[in-house]
């Protein structure tokens, strides 16, 4: 059955499924969650509606009646607090038992302070205002002389990653921290169970082919972050994005081999590191780094802008790398079901 | 009082996000929803930040030859939004942690049950660490 299918390819698959041929094997009518679905519609079309959640804890309990079940097996619902303690809804503290009192509390005191901010958001300059206090001489250096001092034709680019680089620096160490508390919390070593069986065609069909797309999209808009609207941090968000798209599609024992996890750590230290060394030598030639020129190139191309850059391309791959990290980390440590 | 505050809508509009979200941090004991709480208070400072940065008839600052600097919108607040939404992901993603840890040890996400808890000794699992 399946030999005469050998060298068929994607779109001779799709087009026998389109014609309404049953999968074998997983997901055919063997399966037994889809066995266990079809009674469900019968017991719905029997007993009215009742939610599939609450079908099966209703099962669960009745094998559970009839001894069918060890007890050592959790129930199907984690949610629901331990029963021997009723749970009423109290704070443990002063206002123990007088809820209604501390949610008019609550409500007062945010009704209070909006309206000290509103007061406060009518009486700012008016929006839009040209001659508004904050369009001081700052923006004005940074629109005017932007280009020739740093070499970007986004103005919010060289503002970043030139005149305020090192905040983006103490930016681009918040994320590594938050990357590597995350990998404290959630690291568990041995029990990893997955939760779903895998890349189904409806993913494999669409995507695949989006896939070389997505991440292509993400090189080209963190390349582009002085020339247009763009930079590494939406760029890496992108360049995230499509490796989670990766992850879903190939299947995370592949995504183990390419790029293992303590790869991704070591990418984010050594770009936040390099994003370190780079800019790190205005603190020995001051703001004007005098006797350390870096070429500034022609505005316009995509090799200019002196060391935004190399910059943009480190800030992207740490965005990129701590994007996957943190949906690797959420996912592996499921609790079996 | 109503023309006035139509010409400050974006700003009255991020005093009325940050407002609901500081107010479902108070309301809501699920850990899920005082994240989506902080999140709308994230969102509410950046729309205040991004409309302080706008010039009547300005354009997006990407400088071209010619163009005065008074074309142009603002780019200051622009670059702070930036590191806020970057710092807003960054304590989105440790507080997710936090609560997937608080439930693996408490099996609730209800804030009251795991301080009642806690307060009389957490719950024996032998099957955790």
């Amino acid at each position: 059955m399946r030999s005469d299918r050998a060298g068929e390819s994607w779109y001779e698959r799709f087009l026998r499924w389109a014609g309404g041929e049953e999968p074998e094997g997983p997901e055919g009518p063997e399966d037994p969650e889809r066995q266990e679905f079809q009674e469900y519609l019968e017991y719905i079309d029997a007993h009215g509606y009742l939610e599939f959640g609450a079908y099966r804890l209703m099962r669960w309990k009745e094998r559970r009646a009839k001894g069918l079940i060890p007890d050592t097996a959790p129930a199907p619902h984690h949610q629901s607090p331990p029963p021997a303690q009723e749970v009423r809804r109290h704070r443990p503290g002063r206002l123990r038992g007088q809820l209604k009192l501390y949610w008019a509390l609550s409500v007062g005191v945010t009704a209070v302070l909006s309206a000290v901010f509103l007061l406060v958001a009518l009486s700012l300059p008016a929006f839009g205002d040209p001659q508004a206090p904050a369009l001081n001489e700052v923006s004005e250096r940074y629109l005017a002389q932007g280009t020739q001092e740093t070499g970007a034709v986004n103005a919010v680019t060289g503002m970043i990653l030139d005149y305020r680089a090192f905040d983006t620096f103490g930016e681009s160490a918040v994320l590594f921290a938050a990357s590597v508390s995350t990998i404290l919390l959630l690291n568990r070593p041995g029990r990893r169970v997955r939760t779903f069986r895998g890349p189904d065609q409806l993913t494999n069909l669409l995507g695949r082919p989006l896939l070389p797309v997505i991440l292509l999209f993400g090189i080209y808009v963190v390349l582009n972050g002085h020339l247009s609207p763009g930079g590494g941090f939406s760029g890496g968000a992108v360049l995230g994005g499509g490796l989670i798209l990766a992850s879903l599609v190939l299947g995370e024992e592949r995504m183990e081999e390419l790029l293992p996890g303590r790869r991704t750590t070591r990418l984010t230290a050594g770009c936040l590191l390099a994003y370190g060394v780079m800019k790190g030598y205005s603190f020995f030639t001051g703001g004007n780094h005098l006797g350390w020129d870096v070429p500034k190139g022609t505005a316009g191309e995509l090799l200019s802008g002196g060391l935004i850059l190399p910059l943009n391309i480190c800030v992207g791959v740490i965005v990129a790398c701590t994007m996957y990290t943190f949906y690797t980390l959420f996912l592996s440590g499921e609790e079996e079901t | 009082m109503l023309e006035l505050l139509l010409q400050q809508r974006y700003y009255v509009a991020a005093v009325l996000l940050f407002s609901i979200g500081f107010v479902t941090l108070f309301l809501h004991p699920d850990l899920i929803k005082k994240i989506i709480g902080m999140n709308l208070m994230d969102t509410a400072v950046f729309l205040f930040l991004a409309a302080m940065g706008y010039v009547d008839g300005g354009r997006a600052p990407m400088v071209e030859e010619g163009v005065p600097a008074s074309a142009y919108i603002n780019p200051v607040p622009g670059g702070l939004v930036l590191t806020g939404i970057v710092v807003a992901v960054s304590t989105t993603a440790l507080f997710l942690a936090l609560t997937r840890r608080l439930y693996r040890r408490y099996h609730s996400l209800n804030l009251d049950v795991i301080l009642m808890l806690a307060r009389e000794g957490r719950p024996h699992r032998e099957d955790e660490e």
